[in-house]
């Protein structure tokens, strides 16, 4: 199969996938108890009919249940995501607005967990059985083992209060303007206006939560990097390759680690995805105005149309980053295309 | 390859560090210096609109109340609300019509002049709207232009709290010029043809001293000082509001000087600010937790007993549920909070915890010997302290004359909120806030009232007690209503299926290079007062 025609399938099987997690949420929203009536008016507007009743009509809760569903489907098929209760504004607006906040701090997590991960496993089986060895597991266990809240105010506590090396909270120093909105990340942003001084200060800011965030991550990528060189090493073509006299370095990184790749790739996409489901607690510390705070400040309001969209999202982000990682797997390996 | 390999990841371990060692020369962190320094507050944000014909949130209320104006406002030196743009105003003889003369000066920031029909179109459309802004509003049959700067509000019945009510946050006077060209609309259609509420979350169109610059949610709000103010300018140019929901970020954040005020500090973190340049002002607030006991015997059970209700009211420990709540907590007799016209001194905590009247009073009862009861507690935490950790003292302290309580947690959002509202729960610990500055927003405690009723408590079971909510509401002269007011207290003090168990404290944590920096009940600080 070719790979356009690959990723046409799987596009495809996308569109089934959010009809399926789209439909999950609604219901699954509308059956849990408590609701948007309740959460959002006052005691005193619940003790008046006439406001509860507008309330209900304005956000479509007075339809039977069979006509929300048939509203949001056909909503959701003009990507209308509706409008959040919480904020008056449409869910795509506040996505489009928390999202990229995100996407820069995860794209940061991975790049540490990533080059901490690779480096560290490449290490740790280098040196198999060294003193070295043992320390850097013993940090991959710990990276994957810390809850993450504990982390980051410990971190916070060390490197901002006590030393002083790093900044706060949030995405910039807070009284620093915000650099021009371009695409929302800002060290783009600031790279693309020019603001030498937004870039930096945003990528002081990223450095804490990126490591807390990307920790667990950078733990899985050492282990997984570990094992899987160490059993490529072990094959009969690396085997060979030393007796023909080739460099511990070239066999280490052109032979053995192009094979060990696959398994660390898996790896890497499975844990972007988790740091994306995995924001609520290292936003809501660092005060990162991004999916996982709104997501947390949705929940706690009941507010279920932007419940609803931050699980599309996060259900669209898995199933790209699982496309995107399988086309990986025949860039790295051709042996994957033919069988697929 | 190999070397290609190398330095990629050399480059990237660079980046690494670099980003770690150079981030302890943050401008963020330098501390404010220069006079046109930002004021900078972080709070735990509840707000999501700074539209006056919506908001109702805790916080909402310090935004909108300095970048728009009322007829009254009220001020931290008088119990009374005070004029702010009436210049006075006349009640009729039935009580039921209020005429306020405006004061001429008042411009908006838009230029236009602050006039009667400003007043008729926002109240209107906060009144129309059918929000929780419009709960607050009830009662209100027209409001007439009577000339430019005089406007007439008719109400259906009197109400002594009605000058009191225009101080809260849906009576805020807006720019009817700009919301009109915004889409706004203030007759009937409002609930569906209001338009203005997306400009008003992000811009004002109000006549106070600061305007609303931006507000990203979930990010940061900043006001800048309105420099055409009609009366005096406040100190700061430029307050920015940062959300930072986590306690700990904020203690480090004070700590540090990249913030000037924070909000949401626990009595236990402010102990941590021993010896730093922080200052911490603590306020009592009109928060009151309260223990509610179903009088329908059918829901209620045993502590729907007169003699057990009086028995639970002299076995709890109010002492240790003030050390429990932190300094500054204060133990109301009744539901009129301790500040409020016509409240009372806070109860004496080591007389009213008599274990022996409490004793007493049970064997009066159907249960001399004890009993064991549900204790539905749901998962709120008023000012910071979670019910449940009230529930676990209630429970040690019942203990103590042989009632025996089985803690049952619940969710508020998960049935508790419905199940409390109906009426259905028999033995819980809740809390209150006053909607508006003035007790009679607490007769709703009453018996028929809308609380009251939560506590199966109907108008037939005290039909003198329940009559003084009518004749409290009507009584226009102040000597007399504060006079029910302390009857009031007294009677449901002594017997009632309410027990008021703690008025809570609330504490902000300043540099101690600010002044101004007070707890207000309506907005819960005036930025406008803070200065340097």
């Amino acid at each position: 199969m070719s790979t356009l025609k690959f990723i046409v399938k799987r596009f495809l099987y996308l569109i089934l996938l959010l009809f399926g997690v789209a439909s999950c949420v609604f219901f699954i929203s509308k059956m849990v108890p408590g609701d948007a009536v309740s959460a959002y008016l006052s005691p005193r507007s619940l003790s008046n009919p006439e406001i509860v009743d507008a309330f209900k009509a304005k956000w479509g809760l007075d339809d039977s249940l069979i006509v929300q569903y048939y509203h949001y489907i056909q909503n959701l098929m003009h990507l209308d995501l509706g409008v959040s209760i919480r904020t008056g504004n449409p869910v795509m607006d506040e996505l489009k607005r928390s999202y990229p906040a995100t996407m820069e701090l995860a794209f940061f997590s991975i790049l540490f967990a990533s080059v901490f991960g690779i480096l560290f496993g490449v290490i740790s089986a280098t040196k198999r059985n060294s003193l070295i060895d043992q320390t850097v597991r013993a940090i991959s266990v710990t990276g994957v083992s810390i809850p993450s809240f504990w982390f980051a105010i410990i971190m916070l506590y060390i490197f901002y209060s006590r030393l002083g090396w790093a900044p706060g909270i949030g995405r910039l120093g807070v009284r620093i303007p915000n650099p021009l909105h371009i695409t929302g990340m800002y060290v783009l942003d600031g790279l693309l206006t020019g603001n030498m001084n937004a870039v930096k200060d945003a990528l002081q800011h990223l450095v804490l939560p990126s490591i807390v965030l990307g920790s667990f991550t950078m733990g899985l990528i050492t282990r997984n990097t570990r094992s899987s060189l160490l059993e490529t090493l072990s094959t009969d073509y690396i085997r060979t390759a030393r007796a023909k006299g080739m460099g511990k370095g070239r066999i280490m990184f052109i032979h053995a680690f192009g094979n060990a790749a696959i398994p660390v790739l898996t790896v890497i996409g499975v844990g972007f995805g988790n740091l994306l489901g995995g924001m609520v607690v290292v936003e809501k510390i660092f005060s990162w105005p991004g999916v996982g705070q709104f997501a947390y400040q949705s929940v706690l309001a009941l507010d279920f149309p932007a419940i609803v969209g931050v699980s599309l999202l996060i259900a669209v982000n898995y199933a790209i980053i699982n496309i995107v990682i399988d086309i990986l797997y025949g860039v790295i390996d051709p042996r994957v295309r033919v069988h697929r | 390859m190999k070397k290609k390999t190398l330095l990629l990841f050399l480059v990237m371990l660079a980046f690494s560090i670099a980003s770690v060692s150079s981030a302890g020369q943050s401008d963020s962190s330098a501390p404010a210096a220069d006079e046109n320094a930002p004021l900078v507050i972080a709070i735990e944000p509840d707000y999501f609109t700074f539209d006056p014909g919506y908001a109702y949130e805790l916080y909402a209320p310090m935004v909108i109340g300095v970048v728009y104006d009322n007829l009254f406002q009220v001020i931290p030196s008088s119990d009374a609300p005070v004029p702010q743009l009436a210049k006075s105003y006349k009640v009729s003889d039935s009580g039921l019509v209020y005429t306020f003369t405006l004061r001429q000066d008042a411009k908006f920031t838009s230029g236009n002049p602050v006039m009667a029909k400003d007043v008729k179109f926002s109240f209107d459309r906060a009144l129309n709207l059918q929000s929780n802004a419009s709960a607050l509003m009830d009662g209100i049959v027209s409001v007439d232009v009577v000339d430019d700067y005089t406007v007439s509000i008719t109400i259906a019945k009197a109400d002594s709290a009605f000058v009191s009510k225009t101080t809260s946050t849906a009576f805020a006077v807006l720019d009817s010029v700009v919301i009109m060209a915004q889409g706004g609309v203030s007759d009937s259609s409002a609930p569906t043809a209001d338009k203005a509420q997306t400009y008003l979350d992000h811009q004002s169109a109000g006549s106070g001293p600061y305007i609303l610059q931006s507000f990203t949610a979930d990010d940061k709000l900043i006001l800048v000082r309105n420099e055409n103010y009609w009366g005096d300018l406040p100190e700061f140019k430029t307050i920015i509001i940062q959300d930072m929901p986590d306690e700990n970020a904020q203690l480090l954040a004070v700590k540090g000087g990249d913030i000037d005020i924070a909000f949401n500090l626990s009595s236990d973190q402010l102990s941590q600010l021993d010896g730093s340049d922080v200052q911490v002002i603590s306020g009592s607030t009109m928060t009151m937790g309260f223990l509610m006991m179903n009088n329908n015997p059918a829901i209620g059970k045993q502590v729907s007993d007169a003699n057990v209700q009086k028995a639970i009211r002299y076995a709890v420990d109010y002492q240790g549920l003030q050390t429990l709540i932190g300094a500054g907590t204060v133990t109301p007799e009744s539901f009129i909070q301790v500040g409020f016209m016509g409240s009372k001194d806070p109860i004496n905590t080591s007389t009213q915890n008599n274990l022996k009247k409490a004793k007493d009073f049970l064997s009066k009862s159907a249960y001399p010997d004890g009993f064991s009861i549900d204790f539905t507690v749901c998962d709120l935490a008023p000012e910071g302290i979670p019910l449940t950790l009230i529930a676990e003292k209630i429970k040690s302290d019942l203990e103590k004359i042989g009632i025996s309580i089985n803690i049952v947690q619940d969710t508020w959002g998960g049935g508790f909120g419905d199940a409390y509202r109906e009426g259905t729960v028999g033995f819980t610990a809740m809390y209150w806030g006053p909607d508006y500055y003035d007790p009679n927003t607490q007769l709703a405690f009453l018996p028929g009232q809308y609380v009251g009723l939560r506590a199966g408590w109907t108008g037939d079971m005290n039909p003198d007690l329940a009559g003084m909510y009518d004749k409290i509401v009507a009584e226009a002269d102040l000597k007399t209503r504060t006079k029910m007011i302390k009857d009031v207290v007294t009677e449901t003090g002594a017997d009632s299926p309410f027990i008021v168990y703690a008025q809570y404290p609330k504490y902000i944590a300043a540099s101690s290079a600010l002044k101004g920096v007070n707890y207000s009940n309506l907005y819960r600080l005036d930025l406008a007062a803070v200065t340097k």
